[in-house]
């Protein structure tokens, strides 16, 4: 899933289905790809015949170079990963993005290389797939219950050390609770809690509630500078009381 | 769950700005904003501040920013920017 679309098939389904038809081919090896110039690589995949076969083979050459590279780097990043093959998976995002790119080809404006927005879309592709991945037998259901002991763990939590620095957090951790529960929504409050606290991403949470990843970015966004002004109404600095809680007691 | 879940609210709360970019936008700046930091010609961090602001409160988009960084840092033997493509500018 790309941040603000969705792969789709381009909208000429033959240059896709040619580029599709030529997967049996052995892929290209990056280093006998050929130099091209940005305006040279959309030219060449907007092109018919020969010349957008041989520039399709080598941009996915390209793309599954980035593909495989970021699997490999988030498989052994990631502590919930399952084993899935690699390798196979590096080829569908490397396929994705490939669709990806020549349905987005009009919006390269060149203040990158091509090579480079290009991989954005291959590492875009597979962090996503490998967070799929990782999160798959997660309930987000379960995580997203707002009831239960987690307030309260966290109350407790404030409370060991110097005494008057417990008594300051657990004041500050109250007044947070109180403006969460009286101005926050309870979709921000689950948002917050699931990516904030249980660390789930962003765009998993986005997957779990058929939303898009801007769109559960502005609730979070609209959550947290709610929190802020309501924190600063009431006399609280965020950044002392982010000493208050991130110093050791 | 503990008190490091308040620190990484307050840390999300106190690096709040009025207006962020939002996931898209950082997105199509990713490339540029990349290169830009390899080349290490400008600092970054001033010239591209609602980009990092935003990589400061979205973890997913920090990952990709980050992978995308390595890999170019991983592979020595691209092809260096092709005669006739424009100089990289700050997004």
């Amino acid at each position: 899933m790309l941040v603000s679309r969705r792969p789709r098939p381009h909208r000429e389904s033959g240059r896709a289905a040619r580029y599709t038809s030529s997967r049996g081919i052995p892929p290209v090896g990056t280093d006998t790809l050929k130099p091209r110039t940005n305006s040279e690589w959309v030219r060449e995949l907007s092109a018919g015949g020969e010349t957008q076969a041989a520039a399709l083979e080598e941009l996915r050459a390209y793309l599954l170079r980035a593909a495989r590279y970021a699997l490999a780097r988030a498989h052994g990043r990631l502590t919930r990963a399952s084993a899935f093959d690699l390798d196979q998976l590096a080829q569908d995002c490397a396929q994705n993005a490939l669709i990806a790119i020549l349905d987005r080809l009009a919006d390269f404006r060149g203040d990158s290389r091509f090579t480079t927005w290009a991989y954005s879309f291959a590492i875009n592709m597979a962090l996503v797939a490998a967070r799929r991945e990782s999160w798959k037998k997660v309930s987000l259901d379960a995580l997203l219950e707002l009831r239960g002991p987690w307030g309260r763990r966290i109350e407790s939590d404030t409370r060991f050390g110097d005494p008057e620095r417990t008594s300051r957090r657990a004041e500050a951790w109250r007044v947070i609770q109180e403006i969460m529960d009286r101005d926050l929504s309870e979709r921000q409050r689950q948002a917050l809690k699931v990516i904030v606290a249980d660390e789930v991403p962003l765009d998993e949470l986005a997957r779990h509630w058929g939303s898009t990843r801007n769109a559960v970015y502005k609730l979070l966004h609209d959550a947290r500078r709610k929190l802020k002004s309501r924190l600063e109404a009431r006399g609280f600095d965020p950044r002392e009381l982010l000493d208050l809680f991130s110093k050791p007691t | 769950m503990n008190s490091r879940f308040i620190e990484r609210l307050l840390q999300q709360v106190s690096g709040t700005e009025a207006h962020e970019i939002s996931c898209s936008e950082c997105f199509e700046r990713l490339p540029a904003c990349v290169e830009l930091e390899l080349a290490d010609t400008v600092d970054v961090g001033t010239a591209l501040a609602p980009f990092f602001q935003h990589l400061g409160q979205c973890g997913v988009c920090r990952d990709e920013y980050e992978m995308l960084r390595d890999f170019l840092r991983s592979q020595p033997e691209d092809p260096p920017l092709a005669p006739g493509s424009p100089p990289v500018s700050p997004a």
